[in-house]
């Protein structure tokens, strides 16, 4: 080859890769995800120490292991009123909430706990078995509230397909959070569930009953509306876990009996992980091996005294997200994180 | 000429090569000086207005090295609003430990009565939080820790002391924010750590006023129903 073309192709080569640098500056598209509704989503309350947001709130594990543009607009304490009122806003700062509804890939929906829970559960509770025996008038309180429910959430479903009917909408189901030391059940409603014949032992499953009410709201719509969302059934997962596993069921559960402790955010983290390879919108290795490095990092940071050993071998064999959250929690379990 | 040529086009080449290694990723914005910010009395929570309580040199301050700080300062009479308005007699029969046991022991592992100050120091590593104007000297002070350290209740005489405020420290960087559906541009403050392709929990709003020119910042945090007004001093 002449002395002449080696120049010229050594001059190709080095423009070629200028090139190749400059566009690799460029930013690639992310797809992006919008987390909406009330604290369980905000995850305010939760995350533990709170300063770890962002290494335990589900929003946030789903964004980094995905590599998605991620926001989290979810208000604690909304009802599905509140939250139709906040999603009907205009934009008038950086936060840009519908804008980011509108431009969203997908739509992350944990709404309704509050509409139960803003008034006495445990009356709630009370009032349920009284129906079941017969000894009650009338239509129950929680059928009023059901019904705005059910109409809050039929608009909340409009609004969200109206500013984007492209985006893949999912509503996330109540888990139960009742077990026999909840503080939602109080001492004069645990007296009165007792004269009618009811002992702690079957608080959970009255929960369950009561909250399954609840998110029949979400199931009736989906029937009668088939193919407009996909739900994220926190209640079946959690369920599932406790009927396995009693202790690491109440794990799952912050220490105020209502709010997912940093476990129940990483289970209701891997459910939606689920649904996104179901739905081909995240890819599989990609997100666990993200997940991986995640929780290996978090490990060396927040616990020196865990058996990083035994988590990295653990960590490596794992091929799901969830086999990570196992065994993460289990090798950090009642260990003190540095913060 | 041509070896001259040669070496230049190389050198060229070469530049070309390592700028964008550099040029990669984004490089953090800040003011160009320091910038003081008031509340204004638009600041307001679940809508009553915070200056009732807060003293004017409250507000932000904007760092041209990216450290922001909130100051949120009792003015003079509020330490006696705040005595006439709580029931303390009640609060002081009120056992603390369900709620720090609930709440405040997750937010924050290791917090406990047991060490108040050990504690408030915790609060100030995680969050970047702390009291300010709080001294451990103080005659009332001292009544009020002792009597978290060895009942787990707050004393029925206690007396808020003058010159108490909050002060929240952390950094900044300035972000343009574009809505692709509006196409409206917006100057976004984002304080505190967060993930790529995050957010931190606090963005703010940075505008101009129409009437004076000087800059504004506003936040909200919508389950407190707060509202943080602020204009440029």
């Amino acid at each position: 080859m002449s002395k002449k073309a080696v120049a010229a192709l050594l001059c190709l080569i080095i423009v070629a890769g200028a090139v190749f640098l400059f566009a690799g500056c460029e930013e690639e598209e992310q797809k992006s995800i919008v987390f909406l509704g009330d604290s369980i989503a905000e995850a305010v309350l939760g995350p533990s120490p709170l300063s770890a947001r962002e290494d335990y709130g589900y929003y946030a594990i789903v964004g980094r292991r995905n590599g998605y543009l991620y926001y989290n607009r979810a208000v604690s304490g909304h009802k599905t009123s509140h939250m139709l009122e906040y999603i009907s806003r205009e934009d008038d700062s950086a936060y840009m909430t519908v804008s980011r509804i509108k431009e969203a890939d997908v739509i992350h929906v944990s709404i309704l706990g509050n509409d139960m829970l803003q008034t006495n559960v445990g009356e709630l509770l009370l009032e349920m078995v009284k129906e079941e025996q017969g000894l009650i008038d009338g239509a129950p309180v929680r059928e009023k509230i059901l019904v705005s429910s059910r109409e809050n959430f039929a608009a909340i479903v409009a609004k969200l397909k109206e500013y984007n009917p492209d985006a893949v909408l999912m509503f996330q189901t109540v888990y139960n959070p009742v077990y026999p030391e909840s503080t939602l059940v109080n001492a004069s409603t645990r007296e009165a569930l007792a004269l009618l014949g009811y002992t702690a032992d079957d608080y959970r499953i009255l929960g369950g009953r009561l909250i399954e009410k609840l998110n029949g709201v979400i199931r009736d719509y989906l029937a009668e509306n088939p193919d407009s969302f996909h739900i994220i059934d926190a209640y079946e997962a959690f369920g599932a876990i406790s009927d396995a596993d009693e202790e690491r069921g109440r794990r799952l559960i912050y220490p105020d009996w209502i709010h997912p402790s940093n476990e129940g955010h990483a289970v209701m983290a891997d459910l939606i992980q689920d649904k996104l390879e179901e739905l081909l919108l995240t890819d599989k290795k990609t997100a666990l091996d993200h997940y991986r490095q995640m929780r290996m990092s978090q490990i060396k940071r927040e616990f020196p005294d865990a058996d990083f050993l035994k988590a990295k071998g653990e960590f490596n064999s794992a091929t799901s997200c969830s086999q990570i959250t196992e065994a993460y929690f289990a090798i950090t379990a009642g260990l003190t994180p540095t913060y | 000429m041509k070896k001259i040529f040669t070496v230049v086009f190389l050198i060229i080449a070469f530049v070309l090569c390592v700028l964008p290694l550099s040029g990669c990723g984004d490089k953090k914005t800040y003011v160009e000086e320091d910038m003081s910010f008031a509340l204004t009395n638009k600041t307001t929570v679940m809508g009553i207005p915070l200056n009732l309580v807060l003293d004017a040199s409250s507000g932000i301050e904007l760092k041209e090295d990216g450290t922001f700080v909130l100051n949120l300062m009792l003015n003079d009479g509020a330490p006696q609003l705040l005595n006439n308005y709580f029931d303390l007699e009640a609060m002081s029969k009120a056992d603390l430990s369900g709620f720090i046991n609930a709440y405040v022991k997750p937010i924050f592992p290791g917090f406990t009565l047991d060490d108040v100050k050990g504690s408030l120091d915790l609060i100030k590593n995680s969050l970047g939080t702390e009291i300010v104007g709080l001294d451990f000297e103080d005659e009332n002070v001292k009544k009020l820790v002792e009597s978290l350290e060895t009942t787990g209740k707050i004393n029925s005489d206690l007396v808020i002391p003058e010159g108490l405020g909050i002060r929240y420290t952390s950094f900044y960087e300035i972000k343009t924010l574009k809505s692709e559906t509006t196409g409206k541009e917006y100057t976004a403050i984002f304080t505190d750590k967060y993930s790529e392709g995050g957010e931190p929990y606090f963005v703010l709003t940075m505008d101009t006023d129409s009437e004076s020119g000087k800059k504004t910042l506003n936040m909200r945090v919508e389950f407190l129903n707060l509202t943080l007004n602020l204009l440029q001093r």
